[in-house]
């Protein structure tokens, strides 16, 4: 299947392109944002990095200090279902065009995606593969605060393999599963 | 450094980044059965790169480092606490060193735990044993994985679910649907049909010791395992939720005594990344065998 390139700066016409189901190839910069830090950006903060029209991941690397610089020992992706429930403010909020994660996200992302212009950005979570597409830190924030596996690191990614999991349609391929699955369950149910 | 603690060095790192055989060669199982340039045929040659990448570069496999339970068995007068502490100070280390994720936070502050070292941080489990050698295990367990395991009692008049097997299996057919694809599958359920709330979990997850493939000694829950992986492939879900027929690796169900009055069925997840290793060490903590 070929894979659709998408770079930074990731415009709205580019993201609206997409189709759920088609494959990725994502670069640009990530910002690392998981509960603790998504909740302080809906919480009438102000993000300390600039993510309107940017990229969210939901990720939480395994980084440690070698002298002056952050070396990525493991970067793959968090289930995106952690963080669900803040997902739809935080893209009305910012109009974040891109999240990137693994797993499902629901009906309300769902829509926020479709009113806002955002899409879903599914990878495979795998760490040590996902880890080799990370060209450097660019630089992190709230470290004290919330500590290494919460901060918001801002990752500067090339070519990281991903799904469309939802379009900026409203299109999602995890509804799509879970309505045939769904089906599929009530069938064997019904055979027992 | 003592013997035991270079050897409970080596095997957090080895959980960390190297997938044990069984499971690889589940994935790659899984993987000839899906259809070429399918997503999940993607998502399954991803992880399997992954997990050489991992093994290669002596990196994790996962970010998620996970809940770290070690399952210890011990020579009869065998120092626990010595063992504990030694447990708890490798773990500080592999933290340090970037082979567990700063992964522990407190509870009610939200401080982060940077050591990993806390109440309950790593889980350890001591039981006394007949060898003269300390048997231990390491399972490292995501949260993605844990966060999807459910518990239910019988009978669940919704489920159509009664006191049987038969009610077992529609107990773990709803796990599963309901996990989709947020419990990084393909991975290996572990069923626990009896104990208490406490216990049936426990339990569910002392099943990852058992290598995927292995069927349980007791037939009737053998064919229920037999079964529940031949529903799985029907449910369509596949590797995180993306499609296909690989959505369970392996199901292992065991049962415990229970009460007359209570009928628990408690399902525990692990993802595709199912990090378990063990060692028979010595007295002096030497390795005399390395486990799966």
């Amino acid at each position: 299947m070929k894979a659709h390139a998408l770079q930074a700066p990731f415009t709205a016409e580019a993201v609206a392109g997409l189709r759920a189901g088609q494959r990725v190839l994502l670069s640009g910069p990530l910002h690392t944002a998981r509960c603790r830090v998504t909740k302080f950006l809906l919480d009438g903060m102000v993000s300390p990095a600039k993510i309107e029209h940017g990229a969210i991941y939901h990720g939480s690397p395994i980084i440690v200090r070698e002298g002056p610089h952050w070396v990525v020992r493991a970067a793959g992706a968090s289930a995106s279902v952690l963080v669900d429930a803040y997902v739809p403010d935080l893209i009305e909020k910012y109009r974040v065009r891109v999240l990137v994660g693994t797993g499902c996200l629901g009906d309300a992302t769902r829509r926020a995606c479709a009113r806002f212009g955002c899409v879903y950005l599914q990878t495979v979570g795998a760490a040590s593969k996902l880890t080799g597409n990370i060209r450097s830190v660019a630089g992190v924030h709230f470290l004290k605060e919330f500590g290494a596996a919460d901060a918001m690191w801002i990752l500067d990614v090339e070519n990281l393999e991903a799904v469309v999991g939802i379009d900026t349609g409203g299109r999602s391929v995890h509804r799509r599963i879970k309505a045939a699955s769904r089906r599929a369950l009530d069938e064997l149910l019904s055979s027992l | 450094m003592s013997h035991w603690e270079k050897n409970l060095f080596a095997l957090i790192r080895r959980t960390s980044t190297d997938l044990p055989a069984d499971v690889e060669q589940a994935l790659r199982r899984a993987l000839r059965e899906e259809e070429q340039d399918s997503h999940a045929a993607w998502a399954l040659e991803t992880i399997l790169d992954s997990v050489r990448l991992a093994r290669e570069k002596d990196i994790p496999l996962c970010e998620d480092t996970g809940t770290l339970i070690f399952y210890y068995s011990v020579p009869v007068g065998f120092d626990t606490n010595a063992l504990a502490a030694r447990t708890q100070s490798v773990v500080a280390r592999a933290t340090r060193l970037g082979y567990l994720r700063q992964n522990t936070l407190d509870a009610v502050s939200g401080a982060p735990f940077v050591t990993n070292v806390a109440q309950s941080s790593p889980v350890m489990h001591f039981q006394q044993g007949a060898r003269k050698t300390v048997d231990v295990r390491l399972v490292m367990k995501s949260a993605a994985s844990e966060n999807e395991g459910r518990q239910y009692v019988l009978p669940d008049m919704e489920l159509e679910a009664d006191r049987s097997l038969g009610g077992v299996r529609r107990c773990i057919l709803d796990a599963l649907w309901r996990a989709q694809g947020n419990a990084s599958g393909p991975g290996v359920i572990g069923v626990c049909v009896g104990g208490d709330r406490a216990t049936g979990y426990a339990q569910s997850k002392l099943q990852y010791l058992r290598r995927v493939g292995a069927r349980s000694p007791v037939k009737a829950l053998a064919r229920l395992e037999d079964q529940v992986l031949k529903d799985a492939r029907k449910l369509g879900i596949g590797p995180l939720g993306l499609g296909g027929r690989s959505t369970l690796l392996g199901a292992c169900v065991d049962a415990l005594s229970r009460l007359p009055s209570s009928y628990f069925v408690t399902v525990s997840f692990m993802g595709w990344m199912f990090r378990r290793r063990g060692a028979l060490l010595g007295p002096e903590g030497g390795v005399d065998r390395w486990l799966y």
